[in-house]
């Protein structure tokens, strides 16, 4: 399929400079009908910009884009709009505050009569429309907001489907679905592509490229390294050259996997936990240093256990105590002071305060031990992150730096830093891999090994469920609220915990507990 | 959240409703509450006042409540726009008195013909609503710095102009805009009905209304969804400000004088009733007629306290507790 004729979109010689980057450095990227194009490089590949520019939201130092082979000046994304350039962006485009049906035409609502009136009745038909070729149920009505991330997602996807595209670039759009989500877009995508339409596809899941993409762009440090049919493009091969001279492999992480643990007294211990239609009749025990999968496919209640240990929500019965000592109904700030920490799965939007800086968000959590007496000690407060900064890595120039500006795994890391203050004994991290590069996952793998080599008993919950038996020492599937297994790492791979946690003919099995 | 929106969407052929529509229906009701809640005290108030204190219950008076309402009900159309949009304006009292001043100037010291005087009066208005909003569109600065800064210069311009003394309209007739009536409907409220069907249909039915509300709960979105975040910016603060003019006119109607000390204090009123109505400070939401009820809800109170005799500190108190008490009320609504 890859180059049948003239691309339909061509970046040429585009040169984009941020203060002390070159983001991109004169890159020529095209894409012709009926071709499905994925994106892929590590973070600070320049991926992002190029997208930026191709889809108006950016202007170019240097060079031109050309759709159609004529030069097309985008100064705004309403230009490339109307060329039929659409673009799925990563950062949620969603309006929370308006209906699931507005946000699917905003910006271009069907309107009539000699008043050019709002046509509400044709603005729900549309959304309906653009949902159901998604294959998905979501009620048009209701505010945007009460949807989970996912359904934002479909929301926006949706969006660009109603606006006919003829070029669709979709920004990682796989990174908060669930696999039958991911399946019916996939599906979406190859009818798309088989009806004209040429689609970039950005992802960090290289194994999701082969059954999607036709060709892929490898690119790195602003340059474009090489451009193949996907055939000739195994993933170690991707791999290879996103990371070019770096080797680092995911599967080294475990270099550091104690062989057996000692499982003494447990130091979390949570008992006939319920909340329903969340959770149901939860029982398990992690021993200090011990790490812990959770298996659950979306809406499983991955999200909704790791909160209500965290103490922000309240189970409607069941026990949790930590070194034997039972803990009150929950409240954010007890658990804290138990000793549990949440990094939240929405980063940006939980886990940090993106305008602070790096320094001032690591010490967030930690206000008794840097200002004893009420008054924040700067010496204590610098102490306290410099110790997180290093331990965990954290690539910046000072502490000063606003958090807005790091990368997603840097981010990641300042999250889990916020909570490495000698107090924290269970850490709960949901979704700590979502959005960021191979590198990234693979410095977290360690750095979660590392701290369980420290003592500290770890939740870990990933949608890429092939993470999971490199990092865990046990794993619990969760499916529907219930824990229905529990898996050795050793003996399991992806597919068979995908089987078991979305209950595709799997065989249901019972713990032996 | 918009009148019609909701039972449109309900009637869409082809579209049998399916079992995520209990849920509609729930949040429907959920939408609905504020207004339902607000206009069943209304109501509760009217027939309290209407028993206990009888001259209230008469259409002289009633219509005497509607006028004084008329003054803050034009504004809070726009404002109800402004704050929806993520911005606010609280400069209407110093404008509306700027206004009243600028006109009676222009008319009674340098001879210009009414209307065109008026015309004058409306452009200035609008011209210094659309500075205030470009400023915060294009530098960045906050509404309420930049019209702030209105606050404190209208007034004193307008005491410039005037030397903080009345200044006659000679014209009667010209009069008839503030104490006068169409059908025994006095003429101001004649003009609060007018804007608020306009206003209505430009919040609810065009594209400029909708982008406002885009603006005002996701202003990236909505800049990604190729929406002209800087325009709406400028024209919903150009918007207060053409009608905070326009009230200017009719006050210095009904006062037969452009006043400089004219509408202390309005600006808070119209914020109160629009927030009393259900729109949020944060942006994104709020409707025209949860403003429309704000509006007859805080008339009526005052109206009331007024005949049952308490002294104005005293109303000040129990009017500042309604609002809070009132916007406590929506917050609970609102929360699932």
């Amino acid at each position: 399929m890859a180059g049948t004729g003239e691309p339909i979109l061509l970046a040429r010689s585009v040169t984009k400079r941020y203060p002390g980057v070159t983001a991109l450095d004169a890159v020529t990227f095209g894409v012709s009908a009926g071709e499905v194009r994925a994106l892929v490089g590590m973070n600070g590949a320049g991926k992002s910009t190029l997208i930026r520019v191709l889809s108006g939201a950016e202007r170019p130092d240097e060079g031109h884009v050309l759709v159609n082979g004529v030069r097309a000046d985008m100064t705004k994304p309403d230009d490339a709009t109307r060329r039929g350039i659409v673009t799925v962006f990563q950062e949620l485009a969603i309006i929370p505050t308006l209906s699931v049906a507005e946000n699917v035409v905003l910006g271009r609502w069907p309107r009539r009569g000699i008043l050019r009136s709002v046509d509400w009745r044709a603005v729900r038909a549309v959304a309906l429309r653009a949902i159901e070729e998604l294959e998905q149920t979501i009620d048009v009505g209701v505010d945007a907001g009460t949807l989970s991330l996912a359904g934002r997602q479909i929301v926006e996807i949706a969006r660009a489907i109603s606006r006919q595209a003829r070029v669709l670039i979709l920004d990682e759009p796989t990174s908060s679905l669930s696999i039958t989500e991911v399946e019916a877009l996939h599906r979406l995508v190859r009818r798309l592509r088989d009806q004209g339409v040429a689609v970039i596809y950005v992802s960090h899941r290289l194994d999701e490229l082969q059954g999607i993409a036709d060709t892929v762009t490898i690119m790195r440090d602003g340059l474009i390294v090489k451009t193949l049919p996907i055939a000739d493009a195994p993933i170690e091969r991707i791999a290879q050259l996103m990371m070019g001279q770096e080797i680092s492999l995911v599967t080294q992480a475990r270099e550091s996997k104690p062989t057996a643990i000692e499982r003494g007294t447990p130091l979390l211990v949570v008992e006939h936990l319920r909340m329903p239609p969340k959770l149901e009749d939860i029982s398990f025990a992690v021993a200090a240093g011990e790490v812990i999968g959770i298996a659950g496919v979306l809406g499983s209640g991955r999200t909704e256990l790791l909160r209500c240990l965290a103490g922000d929500l309240r189970p409607v019965s069941g026990r949790v105590s930590i070194d034997g000592v039972a803990q009150g109904a929950g409240s954010v700030q007890g658990r804290i002071a138990a000793g549990v920490a949440l990094a939240p799965e929405d980063r940006r939007r939980d886990g940090l305060v993106p305008i602070l800086s790096v320094g001032e968000n690591l010490v967030l959590a930690s206000f008794g031990l840097v200002a004893p007496r009420g008054v924040i000690s700067p010496r204590l407060s610098a102490r306290l992150s410099r110790a997180s900064i290093d331990r965990l890595g954290i690539k910046i120039a000072s502490g000063r730096e606003e958090v807005r500006t790091l990368s997603g795994g840097n981010q990641q890391k300042v999250v889990i830093g916020k909570w490495l203050n000698g107090r924290t004994r269970v850490l709960l991290l949901d979704e700590p891999t979502r959005g960021i590069d191979v590198h990234a996952k693979t410095q977290i793998f360690r750095i979660v090994r590392a701290l369980a080599n420290d003592g500290i008993s770890v939740l870990f919950v990933s949608e890429e469920l092939a993470e999971l038996p490199e990092v865990c020492d046990r794993i619990l599937v969760l499916r529907r609220g219930r824990i229905t297994a529990e898996v050795e790492p050793h003996s399991t791979t992806a597919a068979a915990l995908l089987n078991m946690a979305s209950g595709v003919a799997a065989p249901r099995t019972e713990r032996s507990s | 959240m918009i009148e019609d929106e909701d039972t449109l969407i309900d009637s869409v052929p082809g579209h049998p409703p399916h079992a995520a529509n209990v849920g509609n229906i729930a949040h429907r009701l959920r939408g609905r509450v504020n207004e339902a809640g607000l206009f069943g005290a209304g109501a509760l108030l009217f027939i309290a006042l209407s028993i206990s204190v009888p001259p209230f219950l008469t259409t002289a008076n009633l219509l005497n409540v509607l006028r004084d309402s008329a003054f803050v009900g034009i504004i809070a159309w726009g404002m109800t726009l402004v704050l929806v949009g993520g911005e606010i304006d609280i400069s209407p009292g110093p404008a509306v008195a700027f206004g009243g001043v600028l006109l009676a100037v222009l008319n009674s010291t340098l001879g210009l013909p009414l209307p065109i005087a008026a015309v004058a009066v409306l452009l200035m208005g609008t011209l210094l609503g659309i500075g205030a909003g470009a400023i915060r569109a294009y530098l960045n600065v906050p509404t309420f710095i930049t019209t702030l800064t209105l606050w404190l210069a209208l007034r004193g311009a307008a005491e410039l102009l005037s030397d903080a003394l009345p200044i006659p309209i000679a014209n009667t007739d010209f009069q008839v805009l503030g104490n006068g009536s169409v059908f025994g409907v006095p003429v101001p409220v004649v003009f609060m009905v007018a804007g608020f069907g306009f206003f209505w249909f430009v919040s609810a039915r065009t594209s400029f209304g909708r982008s406002i509300y885009a603006v005002g709960g996701n202003s990236e979105a909505a800049r990604l969804s190729g929406i002209g975040v800087a325009h709406i910016r400028t024209a919903i603060l150009g918007i207060t400000g053409f009608l905070s003019a326009f009230t200017g006119i009719l006050v210095a109607a009904r006062l037969g004088s452009g006043n400089s000390g004219a509408a202390d204090g309005l600006e808070f009123d119209v914020i109160a009733a629009v927030i009393v109505g259900g729109t949020s400070l944060s942006g994104g939401r709020g409707t025209l007629l949860g403003t429309a009820l704000g509006v007859l809800f805080i008339a009526e109170l005052d109206n009331g306290l007024i005949l049952i005799g308490v002294t104005p500190y005293v109303q000040s108190i129990i009017r500042g507790v309604v609002i809070l008490t009132a916007v406590i009320i929506n917050v609970l609504v609102r929360r699932d």
